[in-house]
């Protein structure tokens, strides 16, 4: 008797799907197999991945099947791979501080330039531009002005409250603006939690959905 | 004695008298005692008259040698192995020879520790020759106890304390840094969770709610709820920008949502890659996380069941996160395998320009924006859109403000508007219904919640506020 793939991972679906709805009854084993069963899963589909993409594919292959101009250049980092490994021991682990010294680098670099490039001044100049008075602004200034304000206070009221000085003259802080901050902090994080809910329903449809399609499937099979 | 006093001299002692005589008769004159001096004459006046003198010692040792018995008489003082000096002076109070006394060998450190003989020193060369006696017996006398007049003088040696020389404003600013590093590292007391009868029934009431809400709609494959026609300018954007790609044009598919996610993500992705590949676009997909390939793979095998695409190919992983990225989006060619590039899904493709849009599937705020921030400018003016989930939305739609993307695709709502442009009953129209009651569901469940809290809150200040008044 051949056992229907679609059948088998239909089945594995809706076992795997009841377990981790066991945690409605609070923690048990059920739920901690399902999820150990996901984690080991995948871990080892990504260490599979690494090693076919990443070490067989760019290391490995260029150096037996490459030219030796390329081979040269990869020696580079196999002896900061092979350095790496020393953070494994103890002893050995002085190793690989200059290489995990050069990829703390190389990231902070490229993740502080990305940003103040690609994030910070791109959004400065957009939340600017919102003010600009010029014909050359398609909008209309009364859609544009409103939108500019309510951003510029917002901005400014949230850095407020984050603000860590001193007290002014008459020993308190400037409340109300703080207020305004915090105001718009909760609905920002409101938003995100909104956001969170609707993928996470989501995601449960999708589950509900296959476990339809399973017994419509086991219904159409018998 | 004078000898007027002779004649009331008993007999017995007169005998001994006169043994005194002849003994000091036999004495030599080098024998004889020197004269006592000045000294030792005014330190004598002022003792007793009964005090015995030191000079009728070798008499007595005559007058006792005749009384001693036979036995005694014999010996000498050489017999009992003493030298005569100290046989005749056997307890004289007199100062020993220094030269017999050998020097005490003291440890260095016991040396480091007397800082007596440095002090006695000076003092000695100042005071001591000035120093005169004024009372007592030794009145008059200068320089007479040299120790006692150094160590008078004695003083401690200066001591430096090892503390910090800090005021008070100071130490107040120490201890303020000091509470401020305290606090920072001491975790915040989580008061005790209390345990609600109710909660566990709560919990499973609203997981039936919510299951049946979702299920009943799939079950029954209702189509309840109509689908909005308005899109916003995100979406406009995206379905225009989606569009205007001509045909056989490649397009860069970036595959960065995980597994978890593809419930909400497949759907939507479906629906612009169907549009690409009415085109007959030339797909590569790439992914920075380790899944993605696999993702990409299942969203292919989706769409063309039977592999009959012709112009698809998978560049795989691309390792090292924003680094990644900036060396893909600086020279494409180094992603992937050789022979990739050689197919003619990517013949002409050399920069990331190249591509005639690119598009991010993603569930994840940081994925997207490290696409904009390191790909979008090596774009050069070609498009860049995205598929997101609803939950990064908030966190990238700046992006679509500033005009670093094109176009958004944002969670199953813009799917269904999207879907039914080009499908009448797409997998996103199959789930609206669930979406919408779900939604609906759980708004209501939080506006109830809410209250529910509001009233609690207002009873239990109420109740404080009475059991305050009795």
């Amino acid at each position: 008797m051949q056992i229907p793939t679609e059948l088998l991972t239909g089945i594995l679906g809706f076992v795997f799907t009841l377990l981790v709805f066991s945690y409605l009854i609070g923690d048990n084993p059920l739920f901690r197999v399902a999820v150990h069963v996901f984690v080991g899963l995948s871990a080892g589909y990504v260490a599979v991945v690494i090693w076919q993409q990443v070490i067989i594919n760019k290391l490995i292959e260029p150096l037996i099947n490459g030219g030796w101009q390329e081979r040269a250049l990869l020696l580079i980092p196999l002896l900061m791979s092979v350095l790496l490994l020393g953070k494994l021991s103890p002893r050995y682990q002085v190793w690989g501080r200059p290489v995990v010294a050069y990829l703390v680098g190389v990231g902070a670099a490229v993740a502080i330039g990305g940003a103040l490039m690609g994030t910070l001044l791109p959004q400065a100049q957009a939340s600017l531009a919102l003010f600009d008075l010029s014909a050359a602004n398609p909008r209309p200034l009364t859609e544009t002005l409103p939108e500019a304000v309510f951003i510029l206070l917002g901005t400014l009221s949230t850095l407020a409250y984050f603000q860590f000085s001193t007290l002014n003259k008459s020993g308190k802080r400037p409340l109300l603006f703080s207020i305004l901050g915090q105001t718009f902090i909760a609905i920002t994080f409101g938003v995100l939690f909104a956001g969170a809910l609707t993928a996470s329903l989501s995601a449960l449809i999708d589950r509900m959905a296959a476990l339809v399609q399973f017994f419509d499937l086991l219904l159409f099979s018998l | 004695m004078p000898p007027e006093n002779a004649a009331e001299t008993p007999s017995w002692l007169t005998g001994i008298s006169a043994a005194m005589s002849s003994a000091l008769a036999e004495e030599t004159p080098g024998e004889r005692p020197q004269q006592p001096t000045a000294e030792e004459t005014s330190a004598a006046e002022s003792l007793p008259d009964a005090a015995p003198s030191t000079e009728a010692e070798p008499a007595s040792d005559a007058v006792f040698s005749m009384d001693m018995p036979d036995w005694l008489a014999g010996f000498t003082p050489s017999d009992l192995n003493m030298p005569p000096e100290s046989a005749a002076r056997p307890a004289s109070p007199a100062a020993p020879n220094p030269e017999d006394i050998s020097p005490a060998s003291l440890p260095s450190w016991v040396q480091a520790l007397r800082p007596v003989e440095a002090v006695i020193a000076a003092a000695e060369e100042d005071d001591f020759e000035q120093t005169v006696e004024k009372e007592g017996p030794l009145a008059g006398f200068r320089a007479v106890l040299p120790v006692a007049a150094g160590l008078l003088k004695i003083q401690r040696p200066k001591t430096y304390s090892n503390k910090l020389d800090v005021d008070n404003a100071q130490q107040e600013q120490v201890a303020l840094l000091e509470n401020l590093l305290a606090a920072e590292t001491r975790a915040r007391e989580i008061p005790p969770r209390q345990k609600n009868s109710a909660e566990r029934p709560l919990r499973w009431a609203i997981a039936a709610i919510l299951l049946l809400v979702t299920l009943i709609p799939l079950a029954l494959g209702s189509r309840w709820t109509p689908i909005p026609s308005l899109a916003g300018a995100d979406l406009n954007a995206f379905a225009s920008t989606l569009a205007s790609v001509e045909n056989g044009a490649p397009a860069l598919i970036v595959v960065d949502y995980q597994p978890a996610f593809a419930g909400e993500m497949e759907p939507l992705a479906q629906s612009a890659l169907r549009e690409l590949m009415k085109k007959q676009a030339r797909l590569a997909f790439v992914s920075t996380s380790p899944t993605g390939s696999l993702m990409a793979e299942r969203l292919m095998a989706q769409l063309d069941a039977q592999n009959n695409y012709p112009t698809s190919v998978q560049l795989g992983y691309l390792p090292g996160g924003a680094a990644g990225i900036q060396v893909f989006a600086s020279d494409p060619t180094r992603v992937g395998r050789g022979s990739s590039w050689k197919s003619a899904t990517l013949s002409g493709i050399t920069h990331l320009e190249d591509f005639a849009v690119a598009l991010v599937l993603t569930d994840a705020p940081d994925e997207g924006r490290l696409w904009v921030e390191q790909a979008a400018p090596e774009l050069r003016g070609k498009p860049l859109l995205m598929v997101i989930s609803a939950q990064a939305e908030p966190m990238l739609r700046p992006y679509f403000d500033s005009h670093q993307i094109q176009g958004l695709m944002v969670g199953l709502n813009h799917g269904a508007i999207f879907e039914q442009q080009f499908l009448s009953d797409g997998p996103v129209r199959q789930a609206w219904d669930s979406f919408n009651l779900g939604l609906l569901v759980m708004e209501t469940l939080i506006v109830v919640g809410g209250l529910w809290a509001l009233i609690a809150a207002w009873l239990e200040k109420r109740a404080a506020e009475q059991e305050g008044a009795y």
